[in-house]
């Protein structure tokens, strides 16, 4: 049930859940919101939802009241994430609870901007109880401020057909995203990893890398979607998490458009309390490490993700001092960085052993030596055959000029159409793929 | 404000509508088609929308106009497998109850991995398959045995045994035939995804070692051509069903096997094991899951013509865990490692 895309969700769950809501008068809607989205977490976290309710208490009745306390529950807040991060990896019958770093990363925002001002003063419990567990953004963000949701005690969360509408069409193209492009092109580096890196030629090499990243971004842009139109449905603001990051022009920019809710957490309740770019280059750079050590960290806790998080401050800072002019003067170069590093750093992202990450690198630029393993010859030829239609689309749908076309034309009868085909297709994707216990690991 | 600048705002319900009757209408069809042209498909309705079973059929081609179909029930791939009474039973022996049967010394041959269950007997035994009289095995042997302690004889083969052979199978066989280095000398039709239920009559892409390259189904191909050596290799896309379920399908298709391919000597392999953290860690890719439906897949052979023959000694610990250095997805070879399959195969044949 707590899978947007599978059948619990889309047939039961959320059909009763709107119809509660719906016949809820609008300034108690946050109590269905907040019961129903305990119903929701639980059914996928049955031990851990009481955690999440302890949490919430905590952070709510123990909010602004003094410095002092304020510094205890982030620092419990801070805690309870590492703690989990650390039992994930040391406990392997442990594993991280769902949306834990997104819903504490919610906690510590709503202490800080109550403790800076931005709140001026605590809400009521339960729009705040709300905040932190509501359904649609617990278990994959976005990172939604509390100033953001414009809750209200009185006024509630006012809904509307037009509202159901769009809502209901940005939750079925972030649904076709995740399921027919991310699920589908997700196979090919199943397939990778199964061959062993050792043994595949450095041209499928580079198609794995490519096709991870267009993996990872459509299933999690296509989640923001999901999110976001769930949202739109309950009444709430649509929130942006994802701007055509692969047209950005250099790295830095990439991030200020990939998962924009983390990067401005970052920005706001890190790096600008540390003094941000205001005290020097020296400070800078060091500010920039430390935002970027965090991310990586964040994302997981085993040392590729540290590495990832460092290279990817490196690189920025590169950007910044080293590259910046060159940058001005050629416009492309900004893209190039994009297209080129990127890719390579989700590699990064994407195995956790060093020696096989080696290994693939090793495969990627192959000037030290041939292969440890067998390489079939045709296989990027083989593997390009069965996903270029899945590549063909990720690519057009990074262009944004298509992208933002299309989602501008969403009201529009025939597209409307194309996605009701799209969500049908989607569903019989999830009947077929139920009866097996790993979702694309058909055997 | 100017009331030439004021824009009518557009309400739209199109995206709802099209949804609920789409929902309503599926929902109906499945509802109404159940017993029908579903009847083969179990739902529980209280956590399942009717309309799975309209898609459920669509992946088995049953529309809602098809007739009603006769038959066994296809098991709710939901359920999680319940091991046999005998694997049970067996879990908590220290030694496997057939020890008996072995020989003197109670080692059990390389090739067998798992206890045997009684052969079924098909007809008179072949007296070219038995151990010469005399014959003393002292260790490594290999072999197929009948619960009467005969030795069947598997023996080491050249590339050119394989010529005649064909190998059909799931994911693993694909595996082969990509990094097994057999392409020049044997012929393949697999796909990963084929199960004991979709074998059969499922398009997938035969490779002939005459070069052909064909989709095709299995049935196609065995009545248009003719083998000598029949390798079957399936049940990794079955550890979620009872072992019984799986055991007459699995004998289905042996039996349509031997009838299309009357002189063909059948091998049935075991399935793979997987490695020790797999089967440590997951509710149905377990050792003993997978022991279990191998001592049901090697009770059709009879050590005459029909051989269960189990390449798990060549990748497997001690303990029967697959190798962590074969496989880097905890479930198939990685490709460097299927050369040590296509090694066992070649001194295991049967040479009549």
């Amino acid at each position: 049930m707590i899978v947007f895309s599978g059948l619990e969700f889309m047939f039961r769950f959320l059909p009763i859940f709107l119809l509660a809501y719906y016949l809820t008068p609008a300034r108690f809607r946050d109590y269905v919101l907040f019961g129903g989205s305990f119903i929701f977490y639980a059914s996928g976290e049955p031990i851990f939802v009481w955690v999440l309710l302890g949490l919430t208490l905590i952070n709510y009745f123990l909010a602004n009241q003094d410095d002092l306390l304020t510094l205890a529950v982030l620092v419990l807040d801070i805690g309870v994430l590492v703690g989990c991060k650390i039992a994930a990896l040391a406990i392997p019958s442990f594993s991280l609870p769902i949306g834990i770093s997104f819903y504490i990363f919610k906690m510590i925002s709503f202490q800080a901007d109550l403790y800076r001002g931005k709140l001026r003063r605590r809400p009521g419990f339960i729009q705040v109880a709300a905040y932190f567990t509501m359904f649609p953004q617990i278990a994959e963000g976005p990172i939604m401020r509390y100033g953001e949701g414009r809750f209200s005690a009185k006024r509630g969360h006012e809904v509307s057909v037009t509202l159901l509408d769009d809502g209901l069409t940005f939750f079925i193209i972030g649904l076709a995203m995740k399921v027919l492009i991310a699920d589908r092109i997700g196979i090919l580096w199943n397939e990778i990893v199964k061959i062993g890196f050792e043994s595949i030629s450095t041209p499928l090499a580079w198609l794995g890398a490519f096709g991870y990243s267009f993996q990872l971004y459509f299933d999690f842009w296509g989640y923001s979607l999901m999110a976001a139109g769930l949202g739109r449905m309950l009444g709430f603001p649509f929130i942006h998490n994802f701007l055509d990051p692969y047209a950005a022009n250099g790295i830095a920019d990439f991030y200020r458009r990939w998962h924009a809710t983390l990067g401005s957490f970052f920005r706001d309740y890190v790096y600008i309390p540390l003094g941000g770019s205001r005290e020097g280059d020296g400070k800078t750079i060091r500010n920039l490490l430390i935002v970027w050590a965090l991310t990586g960290l964040w994302h997981g806790g085993t040392v590729n993700f540290l590495i990832w998080g460092l290279v990817l401050g490196l690189l920025i800072i590169y950007e910044k001092f080293v590259a910046a002019n060159l940058m001005e003067r050629i416009p492309i170069l900004g893209h190039l960085h994009v297209w080129f590093f990127i890719p390579l750093t989700w590699v990064i992202f994407a195995i956790s052993d060093l020696g096989k990450l080696g290994t693939y690198f090793s495969r990627l630029f192959p000037f030290f030596g041939a292969a440890g393993g067998v390489v079939n010859p045709g296989d990027f030829m083989m593997y390009l055959k069965m996903f270029w239609p899945f590549f063909l689309a990720s690519v057009l749908l990074c262009v944004p000029a298509i992208s933002n076309t299309l989602i501008a034309w969403r009201k529009k009868l025939p597209i409307r159409i194309i996605l009701i085909a799209l969500l049908w297709v989607c569903v019989y994707m999830a009947v077929t793929s139920a009866g097996n216990p790993f979702m694309y690991f058909n055997f | 404000m100017s009331i030439h600048r004021r824009k009518r705002r557009k309400t739209s319900y199109s995206m709802v509508i099209l949804v609920a009757v789409s929902t309503i209408l599926f929902s109906l069809i499945g509802f109404i088609g159940q017993n029908g042209a579903y009847r083969e498909y179990t739902l529980d309705p209280i956590q399942e929308p009717y309309l799975k079973l309209v898609f459920s059929g669509l992946q088995n081609g049953r529309y809602p106009w098809s007739v009603p179909p006769v038959g066994r029930k296809r098991p709710n791939k939901k359920n999680e497998s319940r091991l046999s009474t005998v694997a049970k039973i067996r879990q908590g022996e220290t030694q496997p109850p057939i020890q008996e049967i072995f020989t003197e010394e109670g080692l059990l041959p390389a090739g067998v991995c798992s206890p045997v269950m009684d052969a079924v007997d098909y007809g008179a035994t072949n007296p070219n398959y038995l151990t010469p009289e005399g014959q003393e095995f002292t260790y490594d042997t290999s072999g197929m045995f009948a619960p009467n302690g005969v030795y069947y004889y598997l023996t080491p083969v050249t590339e050119d045994y394989f010529n005649d052979a064909i190998f059909i199978g799931d994911s693993r066989t694909e595996g082969l035939w990509l990094y097994g280095g057999m392409q020049s000398f044997t012929s393949f039709i697999a796909k990963s995804k084929l199960d004991v239920y979709t074998i059969m009559d499922t398009p997938v892409p035969f490779h002939g070692v005459d070069g052909t390259e064909q989709e095709m189904t299995v049935r196609q191909l065995l009545s248009e051509r003719t083998y000598a050596k029949v390798y079957l290799s399936l049940g990794i896309n079955e550890l979620g069903d009872e072992t019984q379920y799986v055991y007459y399908a699995y004998r289905d298709i042996v039996e349509t096997i031997r009838q299309m391919q009357p002189n063909a000597i059948i091998f049935l392999q075991g399935i793979m094991h997987v490695t020790a953290s797999r089967s440590k860690t997951d509710s149905i890719f377990t050792n003993a899951n997978i022991v279990d439906k191998n001592e049901a897949i090697a009770s059709l052979a009879n050590g005459r013509d029909i051989f269960y023959i189990d390449m798990n000694p060549v990748v497997c610990d001690e303990n029967g865990d697959l190798m962590e250095e074969h496989s880097a997805d905890d479930v198939h070879l990685r490709a460097r490692a299927y050369p040590l399959w296509r090694d066992f195969l070649m001194s295991n044949g049967i040479v009549r």
